[in-house]
């Protein structure tokens, strides 16, 4: 399994360095196949004119079987935008990083047919269609509690 | 089968969505038929969820068959480099003939070694292990196996000119003393521009007999054209490539005799036998079939015009004289009469002669035919305008006839009315009435219509 992640992420890779990222959304590094870091941007009217994201993804051996674990960087000065879904620290309540099976018509969580780049653009428009900026309700007491690893935390479901 | 490196880039319908690389041991869900890798379709039921990660519907690991056997050879027949290329393996093959390659002729396998060198497993070129050269009796590495044999001086090699007849065989190191003395070796040069000239003959001789067959099936196709084209001219064909040799002297000699008959005027029917004349009637080429006339009618023809032919009906014989001779066919032939006229145009197909001949023949028939109808038409014509002025006269003579026999009646009756009313005591009536009077004038006509006496009918 270990080489059908790298070589899957491999061809990922080679696929943005050659046909490029969506607008808005840049590949600031990509050293190896455990961690990826981009930047990301809402394009056109939002609540987020001119800032910049940057998110973390990181793979496991079993990729693109289980999701990747994806969170904002929130450290050497970036921020994590303020959304619902988007705690503090940089954690996400977000379907499609979910690994749990949950009724197949409640949500859109991670399948391996879905790519690093289809991630970033469900967040992108995550971002765009926010109505109002402010933290899960839940911030406080989550960042108290959470792992390291976003995908170790339990997510409510239905966030 | 997850390491191999492809050659081309695959056909993107050829790739598992999963990972991304075309498919190994493809699977197709029963229920929406998308298609995977076993090992990724079977990896993401168990790790991840029940379901078919394209469209999420639920699936479960009895819904998965193998594809399509076509899915299986596309993928199959992809062609794939060698695992061992990092290891110097420059072998590419399809994807299904990999492990035989590796298992079998794959010389940069690693294997365990059986010639007690102290290394485990190594390529089959072991560079452990040395063979002794049963030439030079030197030993080398077996990696240098095909490299010795290339330079060893010691092994026997032939002529470099073998191939244009030299026998000389000896060791490698004798051979450039052969080479100093070698025959061949002094002609080398014409050698070169021989095998060049034989080369170019060789490529000309191909292409001479690829042209000789193209015309050979170009005459095939030919000779059916022209069977189809003799089958379809019939009796013709023959005759039209009989017409373009010279023809013979026969044809004019067969002319003669009808040509010199035909031109005496004054001779006499009964001279000539009609039935010993007619089957040696020759046909001149130069006339269709329609210009030719039945002998009797020519005979006829070189006679002189009588006035009083017995054919000629005695009501037309009147009337067909002032126009018939300014007919055209009439003065080219003098055939007179219609029923002649349909004898002649129905001559019989002239076979000997070319088509275009046949058809100027019966396309003259057609226009004699024409002719001879138009002038039918118009004797008929006349002979109908002629009878029905007869008619016509015919008719006006009885009608005077009847009108001076109604005035006698007319007379007649007349004088019987003034008998009986006017002068009635003069003749008893046979027959009174009960009353006593007549009722009207009419019926006393009638009744002495009845009675009228025989004599008084004969004054009429």
């Amino acid at each position: 399994m270990a080489s059908i992640s790298s070589r899957r992420l491999a061809k990922e890779l080679m696929e943005i360095k050659n046909d490029g990222c969506p607008v808005g959304i840049d590949l600031v590094k990509a050293d190896d196949f455990s961690t990826w870091w981009f930047t990301i941007e809402v394009m056109g009217e939002s609540l987020y004119p001119n800032e910049k994201f940057t998110l973390q993804f990181r793979f496991d051996q079993q990729y693109p079987i289980s999701s990747p674990a994806v969170q904002f960087v929130v450290t050497d000065g970036r921020e994590a935008p303020v959304h619902p879904h988007v705690y503090s620290n940089g954690h996400l309540i977000a379907l499609i990083l979910s690994c749990r099976y949950v009724h197949p018509f409640l949500g859109n969580e991670w399948s391996p047919v879905l790519s690093v780049v289809a991630v970033c653009v469900t967040l992108q428009s995550m971002l765009a269609s926010c109505k109002e900026k402010q933290r899960p309700v839940d911030n406080d007491r989550y960042i108290k509690h959470a792992p390291e690893n976003p995908k170790k935390a339990s997510f409510p479901l239905n966030a | 089968m997850n390491s191999l490196t492809y050659v081309d880039p695959p056909n993107q319908n050829l790739v598992c969505c999963i990972c991304r690389m075309p498919f190994v041991d493809p699977c197709t869900n029963k229920t929406c038929s998308h298609t995977f890798c076993r090992e990724c379709i079977v990896q993401s039921l168990i790790r991840h969820s029940p379901q078919c990660p394209i469209d999420r519907s639920p699936l479960r690991m009895e819904d998965i068959c193998p594809a399509d056997p076509i899915v299986r050879s596309l993928v199959d027949e992809l062609l794939v480099k060698c695992s061992n290329e990092s290891a110097g393996c420059s072998y590419t093959c399809q994807r299904q003939l990999l492990d035989v390659h590796i298992k079998n002729d794959c010389l940069y396998t690693l294997v365990p070694c059986k010639d007690g060198c102290s290394q485990e497993t190594h390529n089959s070129n072991c560079t452990g292990k040395y063979f002794k050269c049963e030439a030079c009796e030197t030993e080398h590495p077996c990696s240098a196996r095909v490299e010795h044999a290339s330079c060893c001086y010691a092994v026997r090699v032939r002529c470099p000119h073998e191939p244009h007849g030299c026998p000389w065989e000896g060791r490698r190191k004798d051979l450039p003393t052969h080479t100093s003395a070698c025959p061949y070796e002094a002609i080398k040069g014409f050698f070169a521009i021989h095998d060049i000239q034989k080369a170019a003959l060789n490529d000309e001789n191909t292409l001479l007999k690829h042209k000789i067959d193209t015309l050979e099936s170009q005459l095939r196709i030919a000779q059916f054209e022209l069977h189809c084209a003799e089958s379809a001219l019939g009796p013709w064909f023959r005759n039209s490539r009989s017409r373009s040799i010279p023809p013979s002297s026969q044809l004019p000699t067969q002319l003669q005799p009808s040509s010199a008959f035909t031109s005496r005027p004054s001779i006499s029917p009964t001279d000539v036998s009609i039935t010993q004349y007619f089957p040696d009637m020759p046909v001149n080429d130069s006339y269709g079939p329609a210009s030719y006339a039945p002998p009797e009618d020519e005979l006829w023809a070189s006679l002189p015009p009588a006035p009083e032919r017995p054919e000629l009906p005695s009501s037309m014989q009147s009337m067909s004289h002032p126009w018939i001779p300014n007919q055209n066919w009439q003065s080219n032939s003098y055939l007179p009469t219609g029923t002649r006229l349909n004898q002649n145009v129905v001559a019989p197909l002239n076979l000997n002669t070319t088509l275009e001949g046949t058809m100027e023949g019966l396309r003259e028939s057609i226009s004699v035919l024409s002719t001879s109808l138009d002038s039918l038409g118009r004797r008929s014509d006349i002979a109908l305008t002629n009878e029905t002025l007869r008619l016509n006269e015919e008719v006006m003579s009885l009608r005077v006839t009847m009108h001076g026999l109604r005035m006698q009646v007319h007379t007649i009756m007349m004088d019987r009315n003034a008998q009986v009313t006017g002068h009635g005591p003069g003749i008893e009536p046979l027959f009174m009435p009960p009353d006593g009077q007549w009722p009207s004038p009419i019926p006393n006509r009638l009744y002495a219509m009845q009675n009228a006496p025989p004599n008084s009918i004969t004054k009429l």
